[in-house]
Order: structure tokens, then C-alpha cells, then sequence
């Protein structure tokens, strides 16, 4: 199997269950290996909530490197952030703040999705 | 563009980013079929004939979707690239 563009989608709030750690984990295994594929990762709804500057995620942390090495992209919807009364200044420096329509591009571009 | 499977509670999302799709196929799945679709901008919009019946909700649907069972979910799905959004 080739490269393949994948996009992989946050919908929940992190904690309470596994989906935000072990689509991380996914993610990492993703980019790495014999395809190295590309992964946008795309927050939005309530997943947004793992984008918070004070959101501990120290389950994860061991995959940021590997993720930044590959150039993975992490983008926040802004029109679900807004919604719930969060600014961009509340956000992870890594954290890309788009548009839905920009969202909805990157579905498009994707050879496939998963959701988290 | 695709096929998008919306079950509450993340359908709602789902169904925005289908919005930008004129293309899309909608299929509502489970509890999905008590989302409402009247703000969907374009595509077509399908429901599980076993979820809606089950819900009582044939009369509710009518017109608005077409009902599909589980081996012509199984072809759409073969046959594009799929949103999930369950």
C-alpha cells in the first residue's frame, strides 16, 4: 500500500474515555512504518475541548514528537470554539483555528477518514 | 463527494460538514434518524428502514428521506469514501 492522505477527527471531549489518547497513538503509527502516510488531525464539537492549553494530556504526550517530525498538521474549528466560549488565545500553540468550509476541504482531500 | 453515517450525538456535525457537499448522500443510522436534516443545502438523504420503523417514525420521514436497508448501505459504503460520524 502506498502513501495515503488520511484526515483523522476528534468529535469528543478528551478524558472519561480512551478515543483522544488512542487516536494519537493512531496517528502515530500512521505516519510511521514502510507508507508513512499523512495525517491532519481536525478537532471540532466538543472534541475542541482537547485543544485547551490546560487540557492535561500527559497519556500522549510520548506521541507529540514523532507527530511534529512528520509535519502533522493540527487544526480547531473555529465556528465550535466559538460556540463554546473559547478564544484562540485559550488554545495549544500547535493548534491551527479554521473555518467549517476549510474543514469540509479536508474531508474532500482525504483518502479516508477516521473518527475519535 | 461521499457518504456520510450520522448517529446522534456527533451526526449534527456530520450534517455541517455535508452542508458544503452537493454531492452528498446522507445516511441516517440508529438513533441518527431523529436528526433534522431540513437545513441540509444539497445531496440526498437516506435513513435505515429497521432504525425508522422500529422509532415509529415512517410518517415523521416521509418525503424526506428515502428508507434503505442494511445490503444497499453495504454498497454505498463499497462504493465511496465515507464519513463516520457514529
Amino acid at each position: 500500500m502506498a502513501e495515503r492522505k488520511l484526515l483523522y477527527h476528534f468529535n469528543r471531549a478528551p478524558h472519561g474515555n480512551i478515543f483522544w489518547t488512542e487516536g494519537m497513538r493512531a496517528a502515530t503509527g500512521a505516519v510511521a512504518g514502510i507508507d508513512e502516510h499523512k495525517v491532519d488531525l481536525l478537532f471540532q464539537g466538543d472534541g475542541v475541548y482537547n485543544a485547551l492549553k490546560d487540557m492535561e494530556e500527559t497519556e500522549s504526550l510520548g506521541y507529540l514528537p514523532s507527530l511534529e517530525d512528520a509535519g502533522v498538521h493540527y487544526y480547531v474549528v473555529d465556528e465550535d470554539i466559538k460556540e463554546r466560549g473559547v478564544g484562540a488565545g485559550d488554545l495549544k500553540d500547535r493548534f491551527e483555528v479554521i473555518d467549517r468550509a476549510k474543514a469540509a476541504a479536508l474531508y474532500m482531500q482525504a483518502d479516508m477518514n477516521v473518527d475519535w | 463527494m461521499g457518504v456520510y453515517l450520522l448517529d446522534k450525538p456527533f451526526g449534527d456535525i456530520g450534517l455541517k460538514i455535508a452542508n458544503f457537499d452537493d454531492s452528498a448522500k446522507v445516511v441516517l443510522i440508529k438513533d441518527g434518524v431523529y436528526l433534522n436534516t431540513s437545513g441540509l443545502r444539497g445531496g440526498k438523504v437516506y435513513a435505515m428502514k429497521d432504525d425508522v420503523e422500529k422509532r415509529g417514525l415512517g410518517k415523521v420521514l416521509a418525503g424526506k428521506a428515502e428508507l434503505i436497508d442494511y445490503p444497499k448501505l453495504i454498497d454505498m459504503i463499497v462504493d465511496d469514501k465515507v464519513m463516520n460520524f457514529i
